[in-house]
């Protein structure tokens, strides 16, 4: 007796063409597709309560927002008399170039400027750092790294302890709100992560979310795909960018080992 | 310029469904809201490219998932998660051979979340193929042009996903007690 073939019941499950006349004479092919059956089913039911809450649905509508596609409506427009043109229409523009200029000056000295700037700052420079124009100093040695910056920069910053399951890729200075900085790039096992360091305070940055962990406080921020932490080190602030969780981030940075100078 | 007051219109109803998948391909909700975000970032961006009145959903599903490889490759994460073939196939077992008898008894015994991560688990492109049909029941031939691969493979990834799902919840089960061992 030949059984139904796994893409047969396949068909069936999806309720496709009537089965063939086996599967009423056989248990062992009933029994297979009540068991795929309820595995499907099963399956469906788990996902059955999941919906884009509220959060998720406001921070999506404000990103692409941001993405400024401008909203143009594709209903047909109405002629517009030369009169109203210049009764309704000019004085609702003029108007309306007022909000234009005044909104965004309002929000501008009204919202958190700085921790967003930081936030797409480090972003830029992250990718940066990944892209193939990257200007990086290559080097594996932390030594070799911290002395190129003490060349560049006139520090030596804390690097990750090698052991640490992580490689350096090499380092680089970058600009950080127009100011030279340091910033090395890391390979672990859940990605490329770079590292900043500024001689900033990190309450300088303005990043608003903090967490503490070992007697230390971190600071958080986001952009984009990046996840930033940051902390403050021996009179320096080092931030580490990546597409990985917060914990990972900070993790990193609890290993990053003084410099000897 | 993308017809914005389109896109609400066309692509923000499958928020929900967009957002489910992301959870069956990352298993981590915050992932997940990043995924959903990237994805509908770049439907924006094309959706001069989406045709009126075609599936909305599938495309969608097509952007999610080319944002997610984009996400793996770059993360460079190791070992057989990162398998979009199907060269590589789950080492059967005697579970997968056995046929529960009684399943839907076994499988009410599970939470949601444990389904879920049993989902996760899976090698991605079965994770998403299995989604795909079972959550969202979309067509073979659908799930077929999202996943880039023939029909034929649609119904033998489907197929072997949930022998593997059925393996990881029956060996979940062994060690919870809920059926002997």
């Amino acid at each position: 007796m030949n059984h139904l073939t796994d893409e047969q019941l396949e068909d069936i499950v999806q309720g496709g063409p009537p089965p063939p006349p086996h599967l009423a004479q056989c248990q062992h092919c009933q029994a297979r597709l009540a068991e795929m059956a309820a595995v499907r089913g099963r399956l469906r039911s788990a996902f059955e309560d999941i919906r884009a809450d509220d959060s998720l649905k406001d921070s999506l509508r404000a990103a692409l927002d941001r993405a400024g596609a401008p909203s143009t409506s594709t209903q047909p427009t109405r002629k517009t008399p030369h009169l109203l043109v210049h009764r309704v229409l000019w004085p609702a523009l003029a108007a309306a170039a007022v909000l234009v200029i005044t909104i965004p000056v309002v929000i501008y000295f009204a919202w958190p400027q700085p921790a967003m700037a930081a936030g797409e700052e480090f972003y830029r420079i992250y990718e940066h750092n990944l892209s193939p124009h990257a200007d990086l100093y290559a080097g594996e040695s932390p030594e070799d790294l911290a002395g190129y910056l003490k060349e560049q920069l006139g520090f030596r910053p804390a690097l990750p302890q090698p052991e640490a399951g992580m490689k350096l890729r090499g380092c680089c200075v970058v600009h950080f709100r127009e100011k030279p900085a340091g910033s090395y790039v890391v390979e672990s096992d859940h990605g490329v992560i770079s590292i900043v360091v500024l001689t900033d305070r990190a309450s300088a940055v303005g990043f608003r979310e903090q967490v503490r962990r070992k007697g230390r406080t971190y600071e958080l921020g986001s952009f984009a795909k990046g996840r930033m932490a940051l902390v403050e080190l021996d009179g320096f602030t080092y931030c580490a960018i990546g597409e990985v969780s917060y914990d990972f981030l900070i993790d990193l940075l609890d290993r990053l080992a003084p410099s000897a100078d | 310029m993308a017809d914005r007051t389109a896109f609400d219109n066309i692509a923000m109803p499958h928020l929900d469904a967009v957002y489910r998948a992301a959870i069956a391909l990352c298993g981590d909700p915050h992932d997940a809201r990043d995924l959903v975000q990237t994805t509908y970032l770049k439907a924006l961006e094309r959706f001069e490219s989406f045709q009126t009145g075609t599936n909305c959903k599938a495309w969608l599903m097509t952007i999610l998932r080319n944002n997610w490889i984009d996400n793996l490759r770059r993360r460079k994460v190791a070992g057989p998660q990162l398998t979009l073939n199907d060269a590589i196939v789950s080492e059967p077992s005697q579970a997968e051979e056995a046929v529960w008898s009684d399943a839907s008894d076994v499988l009410e015994n599970f939470g949601d979340k444990d389904v879920i991560r049993a989902l996760s688990e899976l090698p991605e492109d079965q994770r998403l193929t299995l989604f795909l049909v079972d959550v969202e029941e979309l067509s073979h031939e659908e799930v077929a042009q999202i996943t880039g691969v023939a029909v034929g493979t649609v119904k033998s990834r489907t197929s072997r996903a949930r022998a593997l799902l059925k393996d990881k919840l029956w060996a979940h089960a062994r060690d919870v007690g809920l059926v002997r061992r």
